[in-house]
């Protein structure tokens, strides 16, 4: 029932919102991702250990079918419903900061997508995850159609398609594998792990799932919408896209593709390793030449998704659990990232990298937790994303040396990007009689406890392990079994 | 009780940092000063009475757990500080030359208006390097790594308002991170071959390998790279005379006492595998001694008196190579030992002399200094001479005992050693003559200002220009009959070294360097402190001095070979390839739809007759295909 509460109440909330005015629906609108957010921590503290799924749901919805309303959390799911609940509270403060999506239907639709997201991290049957994973997205569609950029229409279009075409095959992917469950024959997940493909099956299956998973990440090529809606969408939109949404495409991937279809896994593991490691070298090289802060966070997420893929792809415990770490702190890291856009532009006017300049004089404790959040993204040691890197980089390694010279070019040009940008936007003179600015006092709040949740994180990230390490293990023995 | 002082050892820098960074600017430019050089005081005196309390007794190591950090199956990595004989060292290193340098930046930094934070990052970086010795793996050794490397990044572009001394900060960073990549890779390879990252695990497991071993020579060669990228050795050397934009302290400190010491530590630290691998070996030293000679080169015509040290830095950090390719250990962290107390001293000489003249840099623009600066110059002499390897200054000793190594082990290394000395000697001499001899060649304003710095700067300088004339009696020679303490004492983590050379040969090689030394001493003395010359302008020097002057156009070659190419591909492989040809190409898919129903839509006329005929086509297709089953 837990799980259940977990998922819904933001929709519930959220429908309640569209019928109320402004503030009084911002407030509802905060209130409820607040609740969320503690009650996903309250679940998280009482999580026992094992690798048995907890606050188990199964609703018979569809009986005949086999289609039961099967929810449940295993540590894998749980750092990924955290990531939800703490980044979904900083996009309404991205929609709320910024007139023209200040409206009751941005925060419903904000709302949508928290239980969108969590809904696929709960889903232990394939119709609701299908179900839920394009709840995700139509409301990302609307905030970005709607609240976009100039080229929003033919830029959403475009990442429709992409993601409605993958969806499309996932969906006869999951088709397919029911007919070919044990009798008698169910959607739930473990049917779908004991299902029994006849021949060569699993090789196209995979293809099916892999193009939904791979354009939500997205994995190289699948890619080209990626920079393009990012640049478009409003500031909420692309935290939610950015932390969020290229999660799930990591997460299907993890819990839907590899134990699922482990003989496909294997059959192409050696092709989609190395698109995904194609995709941080190609990713690190663009970002090195952008002039727009939203287009380098895009390519540099690109990278970044890439070696989470590649780490998910090397099937090693170390990839895998590197993933979930990393998911989680480029996740924190990458929301605090645009929130920092943000200001820089609502208070310069400009997110062009080179325009503005010398903003450290100007806003030091925004240059400060910028520099932690950075250093978090590029893998400092002692912050998470220096955890998760040094994971799935040994992950990968472990496939042979050579894997992890390619994620390591965008461990070097990371720094060489990420820096760059610091410099020119931070530091340098700022142009006289230019006003010094603060943060307000949520902003401050968000970026500092992302910068505290990082480096926490990447001292301790003991939580991280002991959550994931038995989902993870039981990944593993799921991905050899077969 | 010993567990806690261990523990405290980097953790009070940690606090400094945590409290100047929040508050020194509430608590005022002088508290702030005090709390940092006090913060490395005690961190200090928690290792010296570690010793009192532990390695009196002969125990060898003390290894502290604290938590465990990242735990997979099969690689367990704990947070684990371990204190032996040389961790103990370079923690007395750290600390000890640390607090002096914190106590002379509160003079130096008086007037700057960023001295909380400059402290706090001085702080920072005691407690990274700190954790870098004091690691008891070599996952947790890699975080000291990347923090002082951050440090350093944050410390070079201290005054950020320079956009050239951000760039230096960058390039920096970026090139750590490249000798980072090479590192990591180590790391990987070391945790698949040996399922750990532990020190004593590591090297116990190694031995089970023969000496040559394909993943062992791979492993050490990966740590090399990294050792050469945090070390400025060949080909990752650049960044280190550009990191000279920072604060001079912050040059003493980091790039020339400690930090630049990481990568040799890290080979001595791991000497348990180069000795199984000898080919690393010998590229090590090779590396070293190329880097000796030509930084050295370049140190001759230098015009900007950090930027001689930086390359005379560069240059001896090659000499400890060098001896390490040799096997000897204890004999490279003797010279880093030595390096510490007169590069140090050097640098904060250096800061002294720029101090004095508002910031100027270009010794063209000093000369005669000596009046003005007595204690600046006294301590100068004595970080010179010990530089320059003149008995019984500190560098004789280290110095002398890796020439005798290498004349041990290939006598021909030794030849183009003694030529390295013997520049080293020349441009050190130069740039001594050239600061405090002849003639003030700056404007009348800079000469009205000329003063000698403050006690709080100079203290320091005359504690180190001890150092730089006592450091070298821990190593006194075999055939002195004296015993040599510090390989004595670093012997339970290198081993014990053998020599195998007569007296009479040691007696020779020593009058060598000495001689060497001397004479390049003397041609300095004739060509800079009796004629007076001064370099020429930039414009005017040709020929192999142009080559020199200009760095052999290391920069230049990097700067158009890698840099700028990789820029120009980012473009076109974003222009071209990613719009155009992926994004292009996806367009033409998704175009095919919209096209396919244009197409379609043609076929609706509205003639009956063509709607007739296309069904009976199709009736008797179907007909068709069902009877060819």
């Amino acid at each position: 029932m837990h799980s259940l509460i977990l998922v819904v109440f933001p929709l519930l909330a959220g429908l309640a919102v569209l019928f109320l005015k402004e503030a009084p629906a911002r407030r509802l609108a905060v209130v409820t991702v607040a609740l969320e957010a503690l009650f996903a921590i309250v679940l998280a503290a009482l999580f026992g250990r094992g690798d048995t799924v907890h606050y188990a749901l199964d609703l018979p919805w569809v009986p005949a079918w086999g289609i039961s309303f099967r929810l449940g959390l295993d540590g894998i799911s749980l750092v990924l419903v955290l990531l939800t609940v703490l980044v979904t509270p900083v996009a309404l403060l991205l929609a709320a900061r910024n007139p023209a999506t200040r409206t009751p239907v941005f925060y419903a639709l904000v709302l949508a997508v928290e239980t969108g997201l969590l809904g696929v991290f709960a889903a232990r049957d394939a119709i609701v995850f299908y179900l839920f994973w394009e709840l995700a997205l139509v409301p990302v569609y609307f905030i970005a159609a709607i609240w976009g950029g100039e080229k929003r229409v033919a830029v959403t279009l475009k990442f429709f398609i992409y993601t409605v075409v993958g969806s499309l095959l996932m969906l006869f992917g999951i088709l397919y594998v029911y007919f070919y469950t044990l009798l008698p024959h169910s959607f739930s997940l473990e049917a779908f792990y004991t299902a029994s493909l006849p021949g060569d099956a699993a090789i196209w299956l995979f293809a099916c799932f892999f193009a939904a998973f791979a354009v939500k990440m997205p994995v190289f090529p699948f890619h080209t919408w990626q920079s393009d809606t990012y640049h478009e969408a409003p500031a909420a939109g692309t935290v939610l896209l950015a932390a969020l949404m290229a999660k799930m495409g990591a997460y299907g991937a993890m819990r839907w593709l590899l134990p699922v279809l482990p003989d496909g896994m294997h059959a192409w593991q050696w092709v989609v390793l190395a698109l995904s490691l194609i995709g941080v070298v190609w990713g690190s090289i663009i970002a090195l030449t952008q002039k727009d802060m939203k287009r380098l966070l895009a390519w540099s997420s690109f990278a970044h998704t890439g070696l989470i893929a590649a780490g998910i792809f090397s099937l090693s415990f170390a990839g895998l659990q590197g993933a979930v770490v990393q998911m989680a702190a480029h996740g924190i890291a990458i929301a605090a990232l645009f929130l920092v856009v943000d200001i820089v532009e609502t208070r310069t006017g400009s997110r062009a990298i080179g325009q503005v300049g010398g903003l450290a004089h100007r806003a030091p404790l925004l240059a400060v937790v910028f520099m932690f959040a950075l250093l978090s993204a590029i893998g400092l040691p002692l912050t998470a994303g220096f955890v998760g890197e040094f994971q799935l980089l040994y992950g990968v390694a472990q496939q042979g040396l050579a894997w992890a010279l390619p994620g390591l070019v965008g461990v070097v040009l990371g720094a060489v990007y990420m820096l760059q940008w610091f410099r020119k936007t931070m530091l340098g003179d700022a142009p006289a009689g230019s006003p010094a600015f603060a943060p307000t006092g949520v902003e401050t709040t968000v970026l500092v406890s992302s910068a505290a949740l990082l480096v926490f994180f990447g001292v301790w990230p003991k939580w991280l392990m002991d959550w994931s390490g038995p989902a993870v293990d039981a990944l593993v023995q799921l991905v050899a079994w077969k | 009780m010993k567990n806690l002082l261990v523990v405290l050892i980097p953790l009070l820098p940690l606090l400094g940092f945590a409290v100047s960074g929040l508050f020194g600017k509430r608590l005022g430019k002088s508290a702030t000063g005090l709390l940092a050089s006090g913060m490395v005081l005690l961190s200090f005196l928690c290792a010296a009475a570690l010793a009192m309390l532990h390695f009196r007794t002969g125990d060898s190591a003390i290894v502290v757990n604290l938590f465990s950090w990242i735990r997979m199956p099969g690689l367990s990595i704990p947070m684990g500080l371990l204190v032996d004989p040389l961790s103990l060292m370079m923690v007395f290193v750290v600390t000890g030359i640390g607090f002096l340098i914190h106590v002379y930046s509160i003079g130096y930094m008086h007037d700057d208006d960023g001295v909380a934070r400059f402290f706090s990052y001085l702080n920072l970086f005691t407690f990274f390097m700190l954790v870098l010795v004091l690691a008891d793996n070599f996952a947790v050794l890699f975080i000291g790594w990347e923090g002082v490397g951050l440090c350093s990044y944050l410390l070079i572009g201290f005054w950020f308002k320079n956009h050239a001394f951000n760039g230096a900060a960058v390039k920096a960073f970026v090139v750590n991170r490249i000798g980072d990549a090479g590192f990591l890779l180590g790391l990987f390879l070391m945790a698949m071959t040996f399922g750990s990252l532990s020190f004593a695990e590591v090297f116990s497991r190694a031995a089970s390998f023969g000496s040559g071993a394909p993943a062992i020579t791979l492993i050490t060669l990966f740590l090399f790279i990294g050792a050469s990228g945090k070390s400025a050795q060949i080909p990752l050397y650049t960044w280190l005379p550009d990191a000279m934009a920072g604060p001079t302290p912050v040059s003493a400190l980091i790039h020339a006492a400690t930090m630049v010491t990481a990568g040799v530590y890290l080979v001595i630290r791991s000497n348990a595998l180069y000795a199984l691998a000898p080919l690393t070996m010998a590229i090590i030293a090779a590396v070293g001694l190329a880097t000796a000679i030509w930084a050295g080169l370049i140190a001759l015509s230098q015009r900007d008196i950090k930027k001689v040290l930086a390359y005379s830095t560069v240059s001896q950090l090659g000499f400890m190579f060098l001896a390490l390719g040799m096997g000897a250990w204890s004999t490279g962290f003797f010279h880093v030992f030595t390096h510490a107390f007169f590069k140090a001293l050097l640098f904060l000489g250096a800061g002294s002399v720029i101090h004095a003249l508002s910031g100027e840099q270009d010794i063209r623009r000093m000369g005669g200094l000596r009046k003005a600066l007595p204690v600046t110059y006294a301590t100068m002499l004595a970080g010179t001479l010990a530089i320059a390897g003149i008995p019984p200054f500190a560098g004789f000793f280290s110095k002398d005992e890796i020439f005798a190594k290498v004349f041990e082990h290939a006598p021909a290394l030794w030849a183009i050693a003694l030529a390295g000395a013997f520049v080293t000697s020349f441009y050190m001499f130069r740039l001594f003559f050239l600061v405090f001899h002849g003639e003030f060649r700056g404007d009348a304003t800079a000469k009205h200002h000329l003063h000698e710095s403050p006690k709080v700067m100079t203290a320091p300088l005359v504690v180190l220009a001890l150092g730089a004339l006592g450091a070298g009696f821990a190593g006194l020679p075999e055939i002195f009959g004296a015993p040599h303490w510090i390989s004595d004492f670093l012997a339970p983590v290198t081993g014990r070294g053998e020599s195998h050379l007569s007296h009479a040969t040691e007696w020779m090689l020593m009058g060598a360097s000495v001689a060497t030394g001397l004479l390049a001493l003397l041609f300095a003395w004739v060509r800079y402190g009796v004629k007076g010359r001064v370099p020429a302008e930039d414009a005017s020097v040709t020929g192999v001095a142009r080559w020199s002057l200009g760095k052999f156009f290391i920069d230049e070659l990097y700067d158009r070979a890698i840099v700028k190419p990789l820029f120009r591909f980012s473009a076109w492989i974003h222009d071209v390839l990613d719009r155009r040809g992926l994004d292009g190409a996806v367009g033409a898919i998704a175009g095919i739809s919209p096209w396919l129903g244009q197409q379609v839509r043609l076929l609706q006329t509205g003639n009956t007759a063509f709607y007739l005929f296309a069904m009976a086509l199709g009736v008797f297709l179907i007909l068709f295909v069902a009877t060819l089953r």
